[in-house]
């Protein structure tokens, strides 16, 4: 019988047993209801080494949701809970995922985390030391991350065209004013234009009479030099 | 990469919309390499209007084409050498806008990166769930070469891959040396024979 096949007789996981779950659950860790982590996914080796065997739950993480549970042991009664905790190291990024009772084949009081960290933009990958490749094909989370990116990407499109519709707008307006101002200006040299062709025709109606009235005067009459002043 | 593939179907038998991501792409290569006059000059010749395009807004393919046109026309090169110039610009735009991360996780080396196209074009299309995009498969790899084939429901398009080669072998400090063919059997695609020198030990460097 080989290796790989062997039956298990010290209570650890078979090699093809194991190698399924590291496939599918690259984050997974199992604890005892004391809390003490007995076996982990072998890429916390990257993100938090101190997630291994023999550390403490409450040691390395930070329990987020469900609130209130200070006792490892009661993780088990929550088994449809989503769980949220960060790691105390790195205290901006969450982990999420849930516990599955029965984690450990020696002990079926274990708990199996299957889950992972929770990341919502593409570049904390690179802050976490992580890549899209450490989250296995099934995993969804990889591809939302491009999604969310995708989303960003057009949130960004829509930034800079309300930003455009406004400089537009900010244009428009300013256009709108000096518009206006031609128009005003327009209308005021209209007026001013028909008031000059009113006074003149006033005018050439006086000199026409003066006109009239000198060639009545005779020469030495004093009210031609007041008709010529004027 | 998946710039050759964010081309969408939109159902109607035979006719494609491109993501607006694949215009800006263009026309941030124009403005970048020739100017924004050139571009402004471009734009009126394919009889576009003066507004942004947007990256999930999906338009026909004309539009792609047209802007090619003129393009053309305007630098006074060829439309493949257009699109290739566009494909070798796409690897530093991805990062621009946004998915340089994704690039990032396709692979560390050129050989690596291109065995991952396949996965990347499957990560994209959920986000462009319209999205046809093309398969990239890896064959006879050696050392320093492999042949890339490139299946595509796009014709046309093939110049581009080659500017996406040697954009790529410009991220991983690579000198590629791509030969294009044709192979109609018996699947209908393109062949790339690609092989590569690092750059430290090309002549002058």
């Amino acid at each position: 019988m080989s290796e790989a096949a062997a039956p298990n007789s010290s209570g650890s996981r078979r090699r093809p047993e194991l190698a399924v779950l590291q496939e599918l659950f690259p984050f997974y860790f199992s604890m005892l209801p004391s809390g003490a982590i007995v076996e982990v996914g072998d890429r916390w080796a990257g993100l938090a080494p101190e997630v291994a065997a023999g550390a403490g739950f409450f040691v390395v993480f930070e329990l987020d949701r469900p609130s209130g549970l200070t006792d490892v042991a009661k993780f088990a009664s929550r088994p449809h809970d989503i769980f949220l905790f960060r790691l105390k190291s790195r205290p901006e990024y969450w982990i999420r995922g849930q516990f599955i009772p029965g984690g450990k084949v020696s002990d079926s009081s274990a708990l199996l985390f299957a889950g992972g960290p929770w990341l919502t933009r593409l570049k904390d990958l690179q802050t976490l030391g992580l890549e899209l490749r450490d989250f296995p094909p099934h995993d969804t989370r990889g591809d939302m991350l491009v999604v969310l990116q995708t989303h960003e990407s057009n949130a960004a499109d829509l930034r800079s065209l309300a930003l455009r519709l406004r400089e537009e707008l900010k244009l428009q307006k300013s256009l709108q004013g000096q518009l206006r101002q031609i128009q005003k200006m327009e209308l005021v040299g209209r007026f001013a234009g028909g008031m000059a062709h009113n006074f003149n025709n006033i005018l050439m109606a006086i000199h026409g009479y003066a006109a009239l009235a000198l060639m009545r005067l005779t020469p030495g009459d004093p009210l031609r030099e007041w008709i010529q002043r004027g | 990469v998946f710039g050759s593939g964010l081309i969408g179907r939109d159902g109607r038998q035979g006719r494609f919309d491109v993501y607006g991501l694949i215009n800006k792409a263009v026309e941030g290569m124009v403005r970048s390499k020739f100017g924004d006059a050139a571009w402004h000059r471009i734009r009126d010749a394919a009889g576009l209007p003066d507004e942004p395009f947007v990256s999930m807004e999906q338009s026909p393919d004309k539009v792609t084409y047209d802007l090619n046109a003129a393009a053309s026309a305007e630098l006074g090169i060829s439309p493949e050498a257009v699109y290739e110039a566009f494909g070798e610009y796409w690897t530093t735009y991805t990062a621009e806008a946004g998915y340089g991360e994704l690039m990032r996780s396709a692979g560390k080396t050129l050989p690596e990166f291109l065995r991952n196209l396949d996965l990347l074009h499957t990560r994209v299309k959920m986000s462009f769930p319209h999205l046809v995009p093309p398969s990239f498969t890896v064959t006879d790899e050696t050392a320093d070469s492999l042949v890339l084939h490139y299946y595509s429901s796009r014709q046309g398009l093939a110049p581009l891959v080659v500017g996406l080669l040697r954009g790529l072998g410009d991220r991983f400090g690579v000198a590629v040396t791509v030969s294009q063919e044709r192979v109609d059997h018996p699947t209908p695609h393109e062949v790339y024979h690609l092989s590569w020198k690092p750059k430290s030990q090309m002549p002058g460097s």
